[in-house]
């Protein structure tokens, strides 16, 4: 196991639906404080790649190691902030209740400070009350937001996640992703927003499940892949 | 709009004809063999009608919230896009989909009233041509006047609150005749009917009037059906069925409450503001989702607490089939009550999401859902109480009630973490009989556990009291050593989604 401060290390990585490779041997390491747009066109194979990280699916083979621990493993679990391109929210809780809930999950107690900070960043200080189920598409995804970024992690896999964002919500978004990896968090993030090209780390780019990209982000070269 | 497919109907009345003979066959037995001597012919004669005068109203409520609702037209999502909004006369569309549609309620009222006659002959006098066609009859004109309800109230647009008040005094109104043996109201003159075999009365006719009446009233106005609430149906009644062919439960409960419109209560009965987290948060998660559950589902826990109550003082008097409604019942109740963990089940990513193994969470989902069915379980017991007023009875059925509120707890919970059966798991046993008994046993087991803990008020029933009595201890005993399997088996369920 290498070590490095740990992160998130993708070793052989192969993922395959009915014969079809959706990721092909994939080989990627994130080292904490970096932040990863993850690139590519519709079908690349950025979800599976977060979902195979987040523990959600199971790798055909290969592995995934989240801070040194397998991915879906109780460690990998504590150590790995996940959310997905659809938001998954209880049906039967309000937004503060969501709040409580996966903080007292993950042992901190009823109300993180930084969850005032985040609802407020994000425009739902005045929505704190209500089921997030009858939502509109873009505030559910900021409730998802938050859920995932109120717990600790290491390591952050977030998917789409300016999907349906309005553009102050998409920039305070922006912000809040620079930020958590300038805080020391792995943090990789599926997206086809250009513009949060620029303020990452770096990118990787994948077709057809294959790392073609890997390194600052170079529009010149990845445009081309949004095609 | 589709057409009518032959093949398909033939498969539909081979179907029916299956479970019409299953039905028959486990059925009679529960309501005992030989001619019923005359003291139960004329209590038939005398409250039979007021009974089931009582369940037509209700099933004649049912219809007009159901027609509030938007029901009971179900267009598919592509005829509201492509017939729905083309430039066509909508109710010359929709009468022609409400009179498919009537086929097919006419002929599920036809197997239920076939068996019912079947069942009658075997016990009461009168012959038994005159009761299967008795019981045909009445099964297509109760079928047609709850469907016609239906129409009625989603062809004018009529207002929940006027339906419910609507059916509401309908129930009560029979209800009365059920309890002064009168026959006043338009559901006993329909019911009348049924009992046509043994007791003639020209109300019937009154009855089959107003039903032939409230069926034709739904076609005439079936074009008034709104767009809005037949595409909000249009999807969900889709999903109902290809989750109720799956015999996926928690899904098939998801989806009726989608279609009922019973969402969770915007500002909660009462806030929930005590500290701590035990539980991994479970506890408390849960009765903020128990706070607000809409008026509804609070209304039925109890209804299916009393309902669990009734059926057992039945059982006690000696009908032991009706052990299986108070199972029946209290299970429906105990699914209703496990909603958090349901609410897990059904947004796997959460909980894989967070670092506490699925099965403690499963079972740290299981307090608040035990709470609230001590509760059903006090609603059960003071309705047996109030029936039976023994204090033998009550000593049982407390014993009982509260091994069925551990079991249900557990068992439920087993249910809806489970999800739908996988087929090819079963098939893998080799025969496609065994994979059928397979599938039949995983669905009934968790509720055949619940029923099992009423037995001893089905053996008092039938054995006598000391029976009862004697096999209380042991059944307590055994379905807790059930819960406690189950639970055991819970706690060692790992997240699989993939």
């Amino acid at each position: 196991m290498s070590d490095d401060a740990f992160g998130l290390e993708a070793r052989g990585l192969t993922k395959t639906y009915d014969e079809i490779d959706a990721l092909d041997a994939l080989d990627l390491t994130v080292r904490p404080g970096e932040l990863v747009a993850l690139v590519g066109g519709n079908g690349a194979g950025k979800s599976t790649f977060l979902r195979l990280a987040a523990g959600l699916l199971e790798p055909s083979s290969g592995e995934v190691l989240i801070d040194g621990s397998a991915a879906g493993s109780i460690e990998a679990r504590e150590a790995c902030s996940y959310i997905g391109d659809q938001p998954a929210l209880y049906g039967d809780l309000s937004v503060r209740e969501h709040i409580e809930y996966v903080a007292n999950v993950h042992g901190l107690g009823a109300w993180p400070a930084y969850a005032d900070t985040l609802l407020t960043r994000l425009g739902l200080d005045d929505r704190v009350d209500d089921l997030p189920a009858r939502f509109s598409r873009g505030l559910r995804q900021k409730t998802s937001l938050i859920l995932a970024l109120i717990r600790p992690f290491t390591v952050l896999l977030v998917d789409e996640p300016f999907v349906g964002l309005d553009p102050s919500g998409q920039e305070a978004l922006t912000e809040i992703l620079v930020n958590t990896a300038a805080g020391g968090a792995a943090v990789i993030t599926a997206t086809h927003q250009l513009t949060f090209l620029e303020r990452t780390t770096r990118s990787v780019v994948l077709d057809d499940g294959i790392v073609v990209y890997d390194d600052a982000p170079d529009l010149t070269w990845i445009v081309p892949f949004f095609e | 709009m589709e057409d009518q497919d032959w093949i398909d109907s033939v498969y539909k009345a081979y179907l029916a004809a299956i479970g019409a003979a299953v039905a028959i066959f486990y059925l009679s037995p529960l309501f005992g063999s030989g001619d019923a001597p005359p003291s139960l012919v004329r209590e038939v004669t005398e409250r039979g009608p007021g009974i089931l005068g009582v369940c037509v109203s209700v099933l004649v409520l049912m219809g007009l919230r159901s027609g509030a609702r938007g029901g009971p037209l179900a267009p598919e999502p592509a005829d509201i896009t492509f017939v729905l909004l083309a430039p066509l006369q909508r109710p010359t569309v929709l009468r022609s989909a409400a009179i498919r549609q009537a086929r097919g309620v006419a002929f599920t009222g036809a197997v239920v009233g076939l068996v019912g006659g079947t069942i009658a002959f075997r016990r009461l006098p009168g012959s038994p041509w005159a009761w299967l066609a008795v019981g045909i009859g009445i099964g297509v004109l109760v079928a047609l006047a709850a469907w016609g309800a239906a129409l009625v109230a989603s062809g004018t647009r009529l207002r929940m609150r006027t339906a419910t008040a609507v059916g509401a005094v309908l129930v009560a109104w029979a209800a009365y005749d059920a309890i002064a043996r009168a026959t006043t109201s338009p559901a006993t003159q329909l019911a009348r009917v049924g009992l046509w075999p043994i007791e003639w009365s020209a109300r019937g006719l009154l009855g089959i009037g107003l039903a032939v009446a409230v069926a034709a009233l739904g076609f005439v106005v079936a074009g008034g059906v709104s767009i809005e609430s037949a595409q909000r149906r249009a999807g969900l009644v889709g999903q109902l069925r290809f989750a109720a062919t799956i015999q996926d439960v928690r899904a098939v409960m998801v989806l009726h409450r989608q279609l009922a419109q019973e969402r969770p209560r915007l500002v909660p009965w009462r806030r929930i503001r005590a500290r701590g987290a035990w539980l991994h948060g479970c506890w408390r998660r849960d009765w903020h989702g128990l706070a607000r559950w809409p008026a509804s589902r609070v209304v039925r826990g109890f209804a299916l607490g009393a309902l669990t109550g009734l059926a057992l003082a039945g059982a006690w008097r000696g009908a032991t089939f009706l052990v299986l409604v108070a199972g029946a019942a209290f299970f429906v109740a105990a699914l209703d009550a496990n909603d958090g963990l349901g609410e897990e089940a059904d947004h796997p990513e959460r909980p894989a999401g967070y670092p506490v193994p699925w099965g403690t969470l499963i079972l740290s989902h299981l307090a608040a859902p035990a709470v609230v069915m001590s509760a059903v379980g006090v609603a059960a017991l003071v309705t047996f109480a109030l029936i039976t007023t023994s204090l033998t009875a009550l000593g049982v059925g407390a014993v009982s009630i509260v091994g069925a509120t551990v079991v249900g707890t557990v068992a439920s919970a087993a249910m809806v973490v489970l999800g739908a059966p996988r087929v090819d798991g079963a098939f893998a046993l080799g025969f496609p009989e065994f994979a059928a008994l397979f599938v039949a046993a995983r669905q009934l087991f968790p509720g055949a556990l619940v029923t099992a803990a009423f037995l001893p008020v089905a053996l008092a029933g039938t054995g006598g009291i000391e029976n009862g009595t004697s096999a209380t201890v042991p059944t307590f005993l055994g379905v807790i050593v059930a819960a406690i399997g189950i639970g055991s088996w819970l706690r060692s369920r790992e997240m699989s989604i993939s």
